[in-house]
């Protein structure tokens, strides 16, 4: 309001509240845990088996798929190639036994196909799957996974690669978990569509057109699942097919700390380091607080990027708990923290 | 690869407009809270709102501060059934009381509060809970009448009708302490 009267002159000198409360709460270590209590909750987040980074002969890289150079089999029902097969099985590579998926790797099969590409598929055991798309051959692109508890939560399940070239095929696939669902199309924002044939088992895979190839790369599309009457029973929308952010380091500079953990791939329950960088205004100092309450001090180059390796028997403090980076001001007020976990940690559903 | 629903890119750019959203809007969050309830229960509101608002970020309004408001009053009403409280407003800020009480007439009558707070507060508490919380939306938490109405989730109709009450009631008890001269049409558009 712009203007108040006596009135609500007078009931606004009663507000209990207190403007120097407020900032003094707003800059408390209770409200930054509170933040990070609702984003670590992982209610919106899935496993993530993708860009993780490994610590491989001391240098940090970020995997890619694996590159073979086999031929791809059209065939539906016919087995996943090796490297199929040693793609999917990598997914539980350096994970504990408990988070492991283990999929049927050994009967993986095509269940859809195209002229440019293959869907993979292996089941788990406990009713759910793994896919993959493999193009360029039997080249993997990366895969989903799905456990039978999420099944209810999506109607169709989708996976859509980025394209490895600007000649390359744009492939998006998946899967029909709706029994409610009897086709699937996909819509594009020009206001085109392609209806989808599906393979095997519900299983599906279209290659997008090249006359909608630009509004798919830079708008994405809509796939929407049609019931026995016609009727739209559910629609998900797929980002941009181009990967603006390659290497994922766009949003970096944005949070007050951002925190990358370096791990090795063969125990992703380990923790060898911390880096990133602090970008909160007037932040001075850096600590590391570990899952049991003891600290260290991590030093800030001057721009506000830090690396830090961790002693080796404490490595496995972040297994199953959360250590937190705070930054200070030099008058020790907190401005900003992060928690943070090892990648097996951070995949655990709550 | 990047999958349809996840990536990391989307994680992380939702994980930083999130702390964008808190950043802006913890403290409003957090005041409606506060003068509502006690400091340890606003502050598990504080975190329920912004736990659906991290569930359902998409849903997110470009203006969301009556959407965040109307989502903490909807929480707090289930707290307050879970507890089986009455709705109440909270009588003073800076009290450690967790089991501060909640504001009824008799606490209004507040021995500390200067006398013509007392007697505002002592009316606040005569309205009706409707009268109330449309008067205090607008003259606490500084909504407009569009914004109050969607945190009570009415219509801006409804919304006039109910502050438009509540300040008249006031305005008659409070009649000898009002100076006449300064009053004005209040712009609640």
């Amino acid at each position: 309001m712009s203007t108040m009267d006596s009135v609500l002159e007078r009931v606004r000198r009663v507000d209990p509240i207190r403007e120097i409360d407020l900032h003094q709460w707003s800059a408390s270590a209770e409200a930054r845990q509170l933040f990070d209590h609702v984003v670590d909750s992982n209610v919106v987040d899935r496993p993530q088996r993708h860009r993780a980074r490994w610590l491989a002969g001391g240098a940090v890289v970020v995997t890619g798929a694996l590159a073979t150079a086999a031929a791809a089999s059209g065939v539906l029902g016919g087995p996943a190639p090796d490297p199929i097969r040693a793609h999917l099985a990598a997914l539980d590579k350096g994970l504990p036994q408990d988070l492991r998926l283990n999929p049927d790797v050994e009967h993986a099969m095509a269940v859809a196909s195209t002229a440019s590409g293959v869907l993979y598929a292996a089941d788990l055991k406990d009713g759910g799957y793994c896919i993959e798309i493999a193009t360029e051959g039997d080249v993997p692109r990366g895969a989903a996974c799905v456990t039978a508890a999420q099944l209810g939560d999506r109607s169709i399940e989708v996976t859509a690669p980025i394209p490895s070239g600007p000649a390359a095929a744009l492939l998006v696939g998946g899967r029909i978990n709706d029994e409610q669902v009897e086709r699937v199309v996909v819509r594009y924002s020009d206001g085109t569509s392609n209806d989808v044939v599906l393979g095997l088992a519900r299983y599906w895979l279209v290659e997008v057109p090249d006359s909608v190839r630009a509004v798919a790369l830079t708008e994405g599309v809509q796939i929407t699942g049609i019931d026995a009457d016609g009727l739209d029973v559910s629609t998900l929308a797929v980002p941009p097919l181009r990967d603006e952010d390659p290497d994922g380091t766009a949003m970096d500079g944005l949070q007050p700390v951002f925190v990358s953990t370096i791990s090795t791939g063969d125990d992703l329950t380990l923790v060898l380091g911390v880096e990133g960088s602090v970008n909160a205004a007037g932040a001075t100092t850096l600590e590391l607080d570990y899952p049991d309450g003891t600290t260290a001090d991590i030093g800030l180059a001057p721009d506000g990027s830090y690396r830090f390796m961790i002693p080796p028997d404490r490595q496995s403090d972040f297994a199953s708990s959360s250590g937190k980076l705070v930054a200070r001001e030099a008058n020790g007020q907190i401005v900003a923290s992060v928690s943070f976990s090892s990648v097996a940690n951070s995949q655990r559903t709550p | 690869m990047k999958s349809a629903v996840e990536s990391t890119t989307d994680r992380v750019r939702r994980r930083a407009q999130m702390d964008v959203l808190f950043t802006s809007h913890a403290a409003d969050v957090y005041a409606f809270a506060l003068r509502r309830t006690s400091p340890s229960a606003a502050q598990d509101i504080v975190s329920e709102t912004f736990l659906v608002a991290w569930r359902r970020f998409d849903s997110v309004p470009e203006a969301p501060r009556p959407w965040l408001l109307g989502v903490a009053r909807r929480v707090l009403a289930n707290q307050r059934r879970a507890d089986g409280r009455q709705i109440a407003l909270r009588t003073r800020l800076g009290s450690s009381d967790p089991n501060i009480s909640e504001l009824d007439a008799a606490d209004l009558a507040e021995p500390d509060a200067p006398a013509g707070d007392s007697a505002v507060l002592t009316v606040l508490a005569a309205l009706t809970p409707s009268e109330r919380e449309a008067i205090t939306l607008v003259a606490w938490d500084g909504l407009s009448a569009e914004e109050a109405a969607i945190v009570l989730g009415c219509s801006r109709a409804a919304f006039y009708v109910r502050v438009h009450r509540a300040r008249r009631r006031l305005a008659a008890a409070l009649g000898t302490a009002i100076d006449p001269s300064n009053e004005q049409e209040a712009d609640l558009s």
